[in-house]
């Protein structure tokens, strides 16, 4: 059995979409297939952080563009974790 | 120096969530609502919002629900968020305040949402020891919120009912009990949404959150989004019914977090739950009466004991119809003014 801290870990490096994803042995959904519902917690954390980021760095957005700076920001939290 | 608040205390009846767009609009018209909850991390700095929440707090009860917390996390809580949580309940000095069976920090990252845990006895031991951390730094008792799920472990070795019950004898903490996350939970997981509410131990909950979600179809999938942007909807309504007949009466709050409508949309399906409520127990009353009403009655004691009305005089003039007025008595008056006469 993993411990918590390293199932977290590992829970949080696949909601950030970072290579190795968790096992989708380790997880239920029901009758659903587990990875596939595992992809509300990748969008959800990504469109949440994205939107805080665009809150801060309103001048940006404009400068750049707001599909480029989402963009960005996604990249940037994907590697940030 | 915080200022001092009346203490009001929360009713067990609807109030709504407190949202940005509707803060100025409730100074002005003081609408009535049983009482507000805010999200605390909302009021941790300084600014024109906790200015008016501490005009808000002079008229209404209010509760803080906490939503960065991170009861769940292995790492422990952090300390200078759990300081900033206090310095909130300090300022406005709320009657309930409450957090959630999640975790939101792993590997030095914070992923703005709340995760499920593996419910066993690691875990438990993890967050009865996260609870007991807060309610120590706050000084008072925090309700834990059961929690929206789209995954679960497959080693757990309880369900969250029995985790959360056995974290309630653990901590002495209360619950907080989600409906509309009940019901999230028990559609994705397939699992019994009412079986979940009869498990976990009616005295210690607090308080009752309901909110709307979305439908989405992925494939063949029909998953449950908890997106908090729609009316409470008839399969949370039943839910609320069946929670409130087994529990009675609870504070109950409607939640409102995207797609946030008027203020009198949050007000109108508060007034619902009021409705609901008071209908469960109406019955309920009703029923009882029923069954009193049914009963065989043993034989009176006295004249007016059995005879059951509003006003004690009304007994005696139901009694008198009756007939119940001793003959002997009467008789015995009679004879009385006979005597002189």
């Amino acid at each position: 059995m993993l411990p918590l801290e390293y199932l977290q870990t590992t829970m949080a490096r696949s909601v950030l979409a970072i290579e190795p994803t968790v096992s989708a042995k380790m997880l239920t959904a029901g009758k659903a297939d587990p990875l596939a519902r595992l992809r509300i917690y990748q969008n959800n954390t990504r469109s949440s952080l994205t939107a805080v980021l665009m809150a801060v760095f309103p001048v940006t957005v404009r400068l750049v563009d707001e599909r480029f700076f989402r963009y960005v920001a996604s990249e940037f939290i994907r590697r940030a974790g | 120096m915080s200022r001092a608040f009346p203490p009001l205390a929360i009713p067990a009846s609807a109030g709504i969530g407190l949202r940005s767009p509707h803060i100025s609009e409730m100074l002005t018209r003081r609408p009535s609502a049983g009482w507000l909850e805010i999200h605390a991390e909302n009021y941790m700095g300084d600014g024109a919002g906790v200015e008016a929440l501490e005009r808000l707090r002079e008229i209404y009860p209010l509760s803080v629900h906490g939503v960065g917390l991170s009861l769940g996390s292995a790492r422990g809580l952090d300390r200078d968020h759990l300081a900033r949580l206090r310095g909130v309940c300090e300022r406005f000095q709320p009657d309930l305040v409450s957090e959630h069976l999640a975790w939101s920090v792993a590997d030095g990252a914070y992923l703005n949402d709340l995760l499920p845990l593996r419910y066993d006895e690691g875990a438990l031991a993890i967050v009865a020891r996260n609870v007991d951390t807060v309610q120590e730094t706050l000084k008072r008792q925090v309700l834990i919120e059961n929690l929206s799920a789209y995954v679960a472990f497959a080693d757990s070795s309880m369900n969250e009912a029995e985790f959360l019950a056995e974290l309630v004898l653990q901590t002495g903490c209360g619950l907080l009990l989600d409906v509309n996350n009940v019901q999230v939970s028990a559609h994705n997981l397939q699992y019994d949404a009412k079986a979940f509410i009869d498990a976990l131990p009616a005295g210690a909950i607090g308080e009752i959150h309901l909110a709307g979600h979305a439908t989405n179809q992925v494939g063949a999938d029909t998953v449950l989004i908890d997106d908090h942007g729609s009316r409470v909807p008839p399969v949370v309504w039943a839910l609320y019914q069946h929670a409130i007949g087994r529990l009675g009466p609870r504070p109950t709050l409607i939640e409102w977090d995207t797609d946030v409508p008027v203020l009198d949309v949050l007000l109108g399906e508060a007034m619902w739950a009021d409705m609901l409520t008071a209908s469960i127990m109406f019955n309920r009353k009703q029923a009882a009466r029923q069954a009193e009403a049914a009963k065989p009655r043993p034989m009176p004691l006295t004249p007016f004991e059995s005879v059951r009305t509003g006003m004690p005089v009304l007994a005696a003039f139901a009694a008198a119809k009756a007939g119940l007025v001793t003959p002997a008595a009467l008789t015995q008056m009679e004879g009385g003014y006979d005597v002189a006469a």
